[in-house]
């Protein structure tokens, strides 16, 4: 049976729909054929104690509602400040409900978001979406299983919907999830925002996304649909959007060179993907059609019309290949110029007249020149002295493919008619294929202008004529950075294109040259233009200048580091080896010189193995000395490339990209170091403060572990006489150690952090035993010191496992455990439970002292929870 | 003919059983006392072995003979010393001394000796059994001359014999087994429609039994006398001879609120009374363990007490009335009763016998077995030990790296690539783990075997190995370290037979002659 979907009356919208913060029981698909039944009524809102869940709306102003399509076209003709009457059916009875709408302000002020649908899986309600409006991070993934709000067990979608309408606006609730393989159900507290906040949340996210285009046209479309509200399918649509720079960066792609893009041979769902990203006029284009048929489109003449000065025509250049006063052939049309009127298409047997003809006939006809590689032979109307006239041309088909002839043609004009470069060429051609996509600027003449006062690098685009390698061997390399997630850690991307050829490699092989790439990132955040010029005019040192301006990213972790903790990517390119176009730098393992929002630049680097980079800052080696030739270029935006005078011969080519970092602890330039040691012989001091024995017991430990900077003696004497003098205030008490956990904090970053209390741990057990005082000690300095609860509890298991646990009396068992006053019983069952269940794992432990320490473990924990679950 | 035999080794207790000609299963009595279940208790002296309640018998008069709750240390490099009388830590100058497999050897002979012919056998051992305590197990058996079919864990041997009854429809859907030995714990939840069992998860305990509830009774009995006599019992000495009379205790108070037992003392005979809330409350920490316990089992099967459908009772603890309390408090309902919780594994374990050796069944034995169907899980992850970097931490840490995820259901197969680190590194080092728990710290894993593997060339950092564990469905761990460039492989079955070992073992007890 089919059954006909009745077709809805078009109904002039408001902006902003009137809402009553209710929801009802079906999709929104299945929305023209289900009764409107509540399933939730939101707490504090207008429709509090008016509708209850359950309610059927029969009625709305006397007007029969039997859908929710009907009653949504009754809400439509709503104005905000409208008194609605409706009639609902509520256990059996018909009653009658006003409500009073205020406006849209106090409904977005008032309405609660919960950015969270989930979904009934194997008669477990699991996360099946959550938005970004509560920065759930990785606490939530979908997939979940959702246990409970505010310990009220969620068993259905209905549960869920019960429980939400208890909540208003600025209420706290607290989600109990169950990941599949973990152990125990976490929980996740949040505060109820508001629509008004959600509304600045999602435009701040789409004014910081990435392709800042499409965070743009995003907000802006959310925006015009009345937020999702007035759109058929608001879901599609964002990922479309989603899509926009890689669809607006392969058409843009789409001629001739070595990896053409063609789009002809678009995936269909690409394809359409474009008419939905383009400007509305260009929507009915089908760029999938052939060259003759998008040429002679009139909405394609139309745009390149807005290019061409009125006595040249590049819309002419592009179908014969000729400019006027140019080297005509006689056999193409000597002067198809401006934007002249087609009036009829033939090949050798039949003429069609355009005006008489479809669009699809004349595609088809198109087609058929095409495919059989024909001569396509056209009538135009032609202007001469205010005269029309008709004139015939004949157009080659042998070349004509797609789109790709297009830009491909247009390439060719601007170089012959504005004389750019080819890096210009490429920003132009980029530019103009652009223009096409929605939130991306029209192509005009100002912007060719713009372009031709620019000076560009001349980057040649492949070119598939060029088979020798320019006489120097130079060779092109180009990057882009992006953040991104790489195996879930957060990373910067350097995204590599026109990387040497293997045969490239393979000749400098041959020589027994050995190529490398390498990547160094500086923070050229407080590098300025203005500053460098004036030193130049002034006292030209601007070495010094870069010097103290311009900082290597370092490291801490030695794989990725080389000389001085310098963070690098270096890799050999081997000739018919596999090379990898993108290259990681996790932010982990990344150290700024400075704190807070820095511009990074991935300097990128194809150079033989004889060139050398200092050890000290990663900069090349230059006549012996580190070269700042990388910064120079970086300011000067006048130099053509970056080894003008071609006087590095080491290095095959240079490139940067820049990208903008906030970075959350101190720099390393901000950290001092003496300070640092100074503080953490205070620290392991204050541990046994006003103990002798164990002061003295531990001086060597601290001693051994300290390092200031060198082993010089100088360094050597510092350390003595601080050791001393920190041992001789420990000895009277007198460390306050409030005021060291507030300095330390400001000096240390966070993995030096972790190696404090990993320290601190090794010193309270080195005697094989653990007590109260150091349990507290080392709990206050992680709280102070912000470290992740988790990691600290499994450092702290880790290195207490093994030792006997002495003075804890009869709360051995909250101390070790960490439970807290603050806690409530739940909370503290769950803790006992999580630790029983990690001890009791760890009874058959092959390790004795460990197994040992297990049960005992274990026990504490069952027996403290069987006090509290009395 | 050799028979379908299934055995249940208990701390406390083993029994074993048999299929019927009618293939249903049959729980052989003792032939000294005709009793089906046999004290898993072991008297030693010289070269006479008694095993049973006879061996219980002497424990009031020489304690240091009579070896109990092996079972316990099955997973431990420990032996029992006649002369300290205790299980002491394993070492080559330990004379008279006897290996966990050994002892445990001298239980599944007597077992054996309760019928003729058999030869292969299905034994029981808690799911939680490290995977040492395993290979002892096979090794005692092997010592005892019994080729074992298979290992299977107690409580899924415990849902086996329930699916394999006649009246088995009646429980369908999701099952929660309770098995409360007198030394272990264990509770599996388990899916079971019609007689196709398929474990879910399995929690527990491998030290709460019956004993941890005499032990508490015992102190309960030293505090009353000492309260009475001032002077406490002498526990060091003769503390054999008050578990005996606290587990007397512990069965009277499971049908009667009140027991008074005469105790002998340093101060003379006196009559103490204990009870059952005295007893319950003395037992508030193992209660506690057991509630918790379930609640994990819960969790990780993604169940919630309502929509499990019965609770299956199996061991000889779960007598004890504040056991079932507390079953019915967590499940929220009570657990089902009405098959011999003594009898339930052996029973299982010989029905799964008869799964495993269908070849050797006679018809009706086939007939009556045919639908039994069981799926069961791993009940722990399976690793190995790898660099990687500590993002807190800031360096390089050796961490344990999980293939193959407790609950996965067997046969399990999984495959990870790993990377060499260093340019021309000559070889890997091997380290395969087991842990109960998501451990990513190595000292909190047990590393089951240690290997290497070299490569036969130099190549840089980043050279991929291929990792693969298969896990089989009789517990057998097979990994292969492939080198993908030389295809060079490492290659290992675990559960290996300590050949060595077992050698020196047999030989210290051919002679040995038991009774």
């Amino acid at each position: 049976m089919i059954i006909k979907k009745k077709k809805r009356k078009d109904i002039q919208r408001l902006k902003h729909k009137v809402r009553f913060n209710i929801e009802f029981d079906y999709k929104i698909k299945d929305s023209h054929k289900s009764k409107p039944q509540i399933v939730y009524v939101q707490a504090g809102s207008v429709s509090e104690k008016k509708f209850f869940i359950g309610d059927t709306i029969k009625s709305i102003n006397s007007t029969q509602v039997k859908t929710g399509d009907d009653l949504d076209n009754e809400i439509n003709k709503l104005n905000w400040g409208d008194e609605a009457i409706f009639e609902v059916e509520r256990k059996n009875k018909i009653e009658k409900v006003n409500i009073k709408t205020i406006s849209f302000d106090h409904y977005k002020k008032n309405c609660v978001v919960w950015s969270l649908a989930i979904e009934e899986v194997n008669k477990l309600i699991k996360i099946k979406q959550y938005g970004i409006e509560y920065n759930f991070g990785n606490e939530l993934a979908v997939g979940d299983e959702l246990i409970s709000i505010n310990s009220e067990k969620i068993l259905s979608i209905r549960d869920f919907d019960k429980e939400r309408a208890k909540y208003k606006v600025g209420d706290i609730i607290e989600y109990k999830i169950q990941r599949k393989n973990q152990p125990h159900p976490k929980t996740i507290k949040i505060k109820l925002i508001s629509f008004k906040k959600a509304i600045k949340i999602n435009k701040k996210s789409c004014e910081n996304f990435w392709i800042k285009k499409a965070g743009s046209l995003m907000f802006k479309e959310w925006e015009e649909c009345d937020y999702g509200n007035n759109h058929k399918d608001w879901e599609k649509r964002r990922e479309e959007i989603l899509k926009l720079e890689n669809i607006a960066d392969r058409f843009a792609e789409s001629r001739f060179t070595e990896n053409a893009d063609e789009i002809r041979k678009w995936k269909n769902k690409d394809a359409k993907l474009i008419s939905k990203l383009v400007k509305p006029e260009f929507k009915n284009i089908n760029f999938k059609l052939n060259f003759f048929s998008l040429i002679f489109n009139p909405k394609i003449i139309e745009k390149l019309k807005s290019i061409s000065f009125k006595n040249e025509c590049c819309y002419s250049f592009i179908l014969t290949g000729k400019t006027i006063g140019g080297d005509w052939d006689k056999k193409v049309p000597e002067n198809i110029k401006n934007f002249q009127k087609l009036i009829s298409i033939k090949d050798k047997k039949k003429e069609l007249f355009i005006d008489k003809i479809s669009e699809a006939t004349r595609n088809y006809f198109f087609n058929l020149i095409v495919d059989k590689k024909k001569k396509l032979n056209i009538k135009y109307q032609s202007k001469k002295k205010n005269k029309l006239e008709e004139k015939s041309a004949i157009l080659d088909s042998q070349f004509c493919l797609g789109f790709e002839n297009i830009t491909d043609m247009l390439s060719n004009w601007f170089e012959i008619k504005y004389k750019f470069n080819k890096a210009k060429i490429k920003l132009a051609i980029n530019d103009w294929c652009n223009s096409f996509f929605l939130e991306y600027p029209d192509f005009t003449n100002e912007r060719i202008e713009e372009i031709k006062s620019m000076d560009l690098q001349e980057t040649p685009i492949e070119n598939e004529y060029e088979d020798e390698y320019q006489s120097d061997e130079k060779i092109y390399i180009s990057t882009n950075v992006k953040k991104k997630k790489i195996n879930g850690k957060d990373s910067f991307v350097v995204k590599l294109t026109n990387l040497p050829d293997h045969e490239f490699l393979q000749k400098k092989d041959d020589l027994g040259e050995k190529i490398y790439l390498k990547i160094y990132i500086y923070d050229v955040t407080d590098l300025e233009s203005d500053k460098y010029y004036e030193i130049q005019d002034t006292t030209g040192e601007v070495d010094q200048y870069f010097s103290n301006n311009c900082h290597v990213i370092k490291t801490e972790n030695f794989s990725w580091s080389e000389g001085n903790n310098i963070l690098i990517q270096s890799k050999r390119l081997e000739p018919y080896g596999e090379h990898t176009s993108e290259i990681a730098f996790p932010y982990s393992v990344m150290q700024l010189p400075k704190y807070g929002k820095r511009k990074l630049s991935f300097r990128t680097f194809i150079c033989t193995e004889n060139q050398k980079f200092s050890e000290n800052d990663g900069r090349f080696i230059f006549y012996e000395n580190p070269c700042f030739r990388p910064e120079e270029y970086f300011l000067n935006s006048y130099d053509d490339s970056f080894d003008e005078y071609g006087d590095y011969a080491e290095i095959l080519s240079y490139t940067s990209s820049e990208i903008e970092v906030e970075y959350k602890q101190p720099g390393y330039l901000e950290l001092n170091r003496i300070k640092y040691n100074d503080l953490k012989i205070a620290l392991s001091f204050s541990l046994t403060q006003n103990e002798e024995e164990n002061l003295k017991g531990n001086l060597e430990k601290i001693k051994e572990d300290i390092r200031y900077g060198d082993s010089s003696i100088e360094a050597n004497i510092y350390k003595i006489l601080n050791l001393k003098k920190n041992y001789e205030i420990a000895l009277n008490n007198k460390i306050k150690l409030d005021d060291v956990l507030k300095d330390l904090k400001k000096n240390s970053v966070i993995h030096e952090r972790y190696e404090i209390i990993d320290f601190l741990l090794n010193l309270a057990t080195k005697d094989e035993t653990f007590s109260k005082k150091e349990n507290n000690f080392i709990d206050k300095v992680s709280k102070e010191l912000e470290l992740n609860k988790e990691k600290y509890q499994e450092i702290k298991k880790q290195r207490t496992a093994s030792v006997k646990f002495v003075d804890f009396g009869d709360k051995t068992g909250e101390s070790v455990f960490g439970i807290t006053k603050e806690m409530n019983t739940e909370q503290k069952l769950k803790t006992l439970r999580k630790e029983y269940s990690r001890w009791n794992a760890l009874t058959n432990n092959s390790d004795k002292t460990i197994r040992e320490r297990a049960r005992e473990m274990r026990d504490l924990a069952a027996n403290l929870r069987s006090q509290y679950s009395k | 003919m050799n028979k379908i035999i299934g055995i249940d080794l208990g701390t406390t207790y083993s029994a074993i059983a048999q299929l019927d000609d009618l293939g249903n299963p049959e729980v052989l009595a003792s032939t000294d006392n005709n009793k089906k279940i046999t004290a898993s208790a072991v008297y030693i002296k010289d070269d006479n072995v008694i095993v049973g309640d006879k061996a219980l018998d002497a424990l009031a008069a020489t304690p240091k003979n009579v070896v109990t709750e092996t079972k316990r240390q099955m997973e431990n490099d420990a032996v029992y010393s006649i002369e300290n009388g205790e299980w002491i830590d394993k070492d080559d100058n330990n004379n008279k001394s006897y290996s966990p497999a050994q002892i445990s050897s001298f239980i599944l002979s007597k077992l054996k000796s309760y019928t003729s012919d058999i030869k292969k056998a299905v034994i029981t051992v808690p799911a939680l059994f490290a995977e040492k305590a395993r290979v002892a197990t096979l090794d005692a058996a092997k010592m005892a001359g019994i080729e074992v079919i298979s290992l299977i864990n107690e409580p899924t041997a415990a849902a086996c014999y329930y699916a394999s009854l006649p009246n088995v429809k009646k429980i369908t859907g999701k099952i929660l087994v309770f098995d409360l030995g007198g030394g272990t714990f264990d509770v599996t939840v388990c899916d079971v429609q019609g007689q196709k069992v398929e474990v879910i998860t399995s929690r527990g305990d491998k030290w709460l039994g019956g004993k941890d509830f005499d032990k508490e009774l015992v102190n309960l009995m030293n505090h009353k006398y000492k309260s009475t006599t001032k002077q406490q019992l002498d526990l060091e000495n003769k503390k054999p001879a008050y578990m005996e009379i606290a587990e007397q205790i512990k069965r009277a108070l499971s049908v009667r609120e009140n027991h008074a037992e005469v105790i002998e003392g340093p101060a003379g005979p006196k009559k103490i009374e204990i009870s059952r809330s005295e007893f319950e409350q003395s037992i508030q920490t193992h209660i506690e363990k057991l509630k918790m316990l379930m609640e994990e089992a819960l969790d990780g099967s993604g169940l919630k007490p309502e929509n499990v459908s019965h609770t299956l009772l199996v061991g000889g603890s779960t007598r004890i009335p504040i056991v079932t309390k507390t079953i019915e408090k967590v499940m929220k309902k009570p657990p089902l009763k009405g098959v011999n919780v003594d009898e339930a594994v052996a029973a299982g374990a010989a029905v799964y016998a008869g799964l495993q050796s269908k070849k050797s069944l006679n018809e009706a034995q086939k007939q009556a077995i045919q639908n039994v169907q069981l799926q069961d899980v791993c009940n722990f992850y399976l690793g190995t030990l790898v660099q990687e970097d500590d993002p807190v931490l800031n360096r390089k840490i050796t961490a344990n790296m999980i293939l193959i995820d407790r609950d996965t259901t067997l046969p399990a197969t999984r495959t990870a690539p790993l990377h060499t680190i260093y340019d021309d590194q000559e070889a890997i080092s091997i380290e395969i783990t087991q842990s109960e728990g998501r451990e990513r710290n190595r000292e909190f894993v047990n590393i089951i075997h240690e290997g290497r593997l070299e490569f036969p060339d130099k190549k840089p950092k980043g050279r991929l190995i291929n990792v693969t564990y298969k896990y089989d469905t009789s517990g057998k761990l097979h990994c292969t370290f492939e080198d993908d460039s030389s295809k060079k492989k490492y290659e290992i079955s675990i559960r290996p037979e300590s050949a060595e070992d077992l050698r020196k073992n047999y030989e210290a007890i051919e002679h040995i002659v038991i009774e």
